[in-house]
């Protein structure tokens, strides 16, 4: 088990809405918005707007996660983006 | 087990038991079980209807 | 005195968990179902990069099922993925 899969729910929750640098494994990185992280494989899911306006949604699992860093916090218009993509009717509760 | 044969596995691998899911969920738990359920069923559904083999037939990783 | 006297702080937090779990595993469930039919990229070990229709993922996400699955020596119709043998993968939404 790495670091990264033995994070409980509430550390992974506090990258939600966080744009991070993911490193993984074989030195691939990968940047995006934390969509979320699945508490079952550690599966780190992230969100990077194109510019033909569609979403480029990336998973890199959780096996793979060798550092996570946070670069930026969503503002209100990108946190709204990226709670409707899968869940349309989800409240904002986690999302301060 | 799974992950190193070339079938796909036979067991069923989401039997998981309400209490267990109780302990994890709390009051989701009912909610998550039902879409797990929902995903299970297709998986298998197109893993007997397709019958797809393992690729690559060794892991890249062990 | 008050309810809330009668909640101990570490059910408190164990509701919290249990409250996170369910939004992280809705949230990726929910993805999983996104991407049945899309075209994804899956980056493998040793280098290895593939494309494939996606099909579904059990729920312990152990196993990928996909079709149409672009390999460096041709086309097979109907695979499995294993999970431990991915880094990443990608579609667009």
């Amino acid at each position: 088990m790495t670091e990264w899969q033995k994070k409980s729910p509430l550390e992974w929750l506090s990258y939600v809405n966080k744009e991070v640098k993911v490193l993984a494994a074989e030195k691939n990185t990968y940047q995006g918005w934390v969509l979320t992280v699945d508490p079952v494989s550690a599966n780190i899911l992230l969100a990077q707007p194109l510019e033909n306006g569609k979403m480029s949604i990336s998973a890199v699992l959780g096996h793979a996660v060798q550092d996570v860093e946070i670069v930026n916090e969503a503002d209100d218009t990108m946190k709204e983006k990226l709670s409707h993509l899968f869940m349309p009717e989800e409240r904002q509760r986690y999302s301060q | 087990s799974v992950g190193r044969s070339a079938q796909p596995p036979l067991e069923k691998p989401g039997e998981r038991r309400l209490a267990e899911m109780k302990k994890l969920y709390g009051v989701g738990a009912n909610k998550i079980q039902a879409m797990e359920t929902t995903m299970q069923l297709g998986f298998d559904r197109n893993c007997d209807k397709k019958q797809p083999k393992y690729w690559p037939v060794i892991p890249l990783k062990l | 005195s008050s309810l809330s006297s009668l909640v101990t702080p570490n059910t408190a937090e164990l509701e919290e968990e249990q409250q996170g779990r369910v939004l992280l595993r809705e949230r990726y469930l929910r993805s999983l179902l996104a991407m049945a039919r899309q075209p994804v990229s899956f980056a493998m070990y040793e280098k290895v990069n593939v494309t494939a229709l996606f099909g579904a993922s059990d729920i312990d996400i152990l196993n990928f099922q996909v079709s149409e699955l672009q390999t460096p020596l041709g086309v097979q119709r109907e695979a499995l993925l294993r999970c431990s043998d991915i880094i990443a993968y990608s579609f667009e939404l």
